[in-house]
């Protein structure tokens, strides 16, 4: 019998106090019983391995206990569409508003990488702290027993029209975004590649030649746009017409920067100690039209992509 | 998950419809936990103590079954009965029962 009253015993474990005796109580009256039933049909006492076998059918106390509990969930599937669509909404400004105020200080003092690290773990804890009060409001209407009705209170007259959308993958915006941003911060000195070359037993440094200051905050206003309009693809998961006219708006800028830039007389520049050798100067004329000849690439992409966007803006008409 | 699983859970799913009707008929007659279920069982209804002694404190809660705590062989039991509007109710539900019967053995055949 200490098998029967080890097994009770968890069980009440499980139960809160006032329910403990109870239970205990009609489930050993069950037990005894059909344990008595068992002895009168064997004509003799069952022993623990029998006993255990008759516990074990009745199963682990903690699924047992769980069984005489109301609510065995943290949000009940007639409160769960409205929970998964308030936590979307949620989510979608908390970590808009945090994103949005942070950026300035990816550029602040400290090394950027650092800071970028920094700034996943903040958005992660903002968007666990939002989900966490979003799951506490919903536990407590639903305790507290808010009707459902004023929850899901709606008309059809209300219910508006929605506008098609062509979805997308949302890694490969995120990825996008990332290489922007990795873009942006390169674009402003606080991310540095090696750069030097050696040639004829010289090495220098080689940098874009001082023209690119005339674009320098075209640059950063359209690639600002362009990690923003890849962070609302990211939320609204695809394409909507003020996406896509966004999209074609941000690339004419960007062929216009282009244009500019190819009409630039250097577009790198070394050390005036190595600027006026022959072989330097080969040199430089061989990267001016290595780079020229990645922005074409980028120009015909852009140019694709624009196209693209505008089968995509009339299919969504 | 295998048909044979799939089978298993759509039985429960079924079964677990009708468990309330079967408890409620049998409890026209007083029964404690074990002798309510031992009943099920010997008319072909298999229902675990996990699923039977909480469905009737539930149907107790809602005024369908009325309990009393009793000392039966040196052993305190809790025997359940229908109550009035329990017995209400299984009437209704066993009309309501035999309509879907019936509808579903033309929908069958």
């Amino acid at each position: 019998m200490k098998l029967i009253n080890n097994y009770l015993d968890s069980l009440e474990t499980y139960l809160p106090d006032d329910m403990q005796q109870e239970v205990r109580e009609e489930l050993e009256a069950s037990i005894y019983g059909e344990i008595e039933d068992k002895q009168e049909q064997l004509g003799r006492e069952l022993n623990a391995e029998e006993q255990e076998i008759i516990l074990q059918k009745i199963g682990h106390p903690m699924k047992v206990a769980s069984s005489f509990l109301p609510n065995q969930q943290l949000i009940g599937s007639d409160y769960y569409p409205a929970f998964k669509r308030s936590l979307e909404i949620t989510l979608m400004i908390v970590l808009g508003i945090n994103l949005f105020f942070s950026i300035p200080d990816l550029f602040s003092s400290g090394h950027i990488i650092a800071n970028i690290i920094g700034l996943f773990f903040h958005l992660l804890s903002a968007a666990f702290w939002a989900m966490a009060i979003v799951v506490v409001v919903f536990y407590f209407l639903e305790k507290s027993g808010v009707s459902l009705d004023e929850i899901y209170a709606w008309s059809a007259k209300d219910i508006n029209g929605i506008k098609p959308k062509l979805s997308i993958n949302r890694v490969e915006v995120f990825f996008e975004m990332i290489m922007e941003i990795v873009f942006l911060v390169w674009w402003n000195n606080l991310l540095k590649f090696p750069s030097s070359i050696e040639e004829s037993g010289i090495e220098t440094s080689v940098q874009l030649s001082s023209e690119w200051s005339s674009v320098h905050w075209s640059v950063n206003i359209i690639m600002g746009l362009a990690v923003l309009l890849s962070f609302y693809k990211i939320i609204v998961v695809g394409w909507n017409k003020p996406a896509l006219i966004s999209n074609i708006l941000i690339n004419l800028a960007s062929l216009s920067v282009i244009y500019q830039i190819t009409q630039f007389d250097k577009l790198i520049q070394v050390s005036d100690a190595v600027a006026s050798n022959e072989k330097w100067q080969k040199l430089l004329n061989h990267l001016d039209t290595g780079i020229l000849s990645i922005l074409i690439c980028i120009a015909i992409y852009i140019v694709w992509e624009s196209f693209s966007n505008v089968l995509k803006l009339k299919r969504n008409r | 998950m295998t048909d044979s699983e799939h089978y298993q859970k759509l039985k429960l799913e079924l079964r677990r419809g009708v468990l309330i009707l079967a408890v409620l008929a049998e409890l026209r007659e007083e029964h404690y936990g074990y002798s309510l279920r031992k009943n099920l069982m010997s008319q072909g209804l298999e229902i675990d103590e996990g699923t039977l002694y909480p469905l009737v404190r539930r149907l107790e809660k809602q005024g369908l079954l009325v309990s009393e705590w009793r000392k039966e062989d040196n052993r305190k039991k809790r025997f359940y009965k229908l109550s009035d509007v329990g017995s209400t109710t299984l009437t209704k539900l066993t009309e309501e029962w035999q309509q879907v019967a019936s509808t579903l053995s033309g929908i069958i055949a």
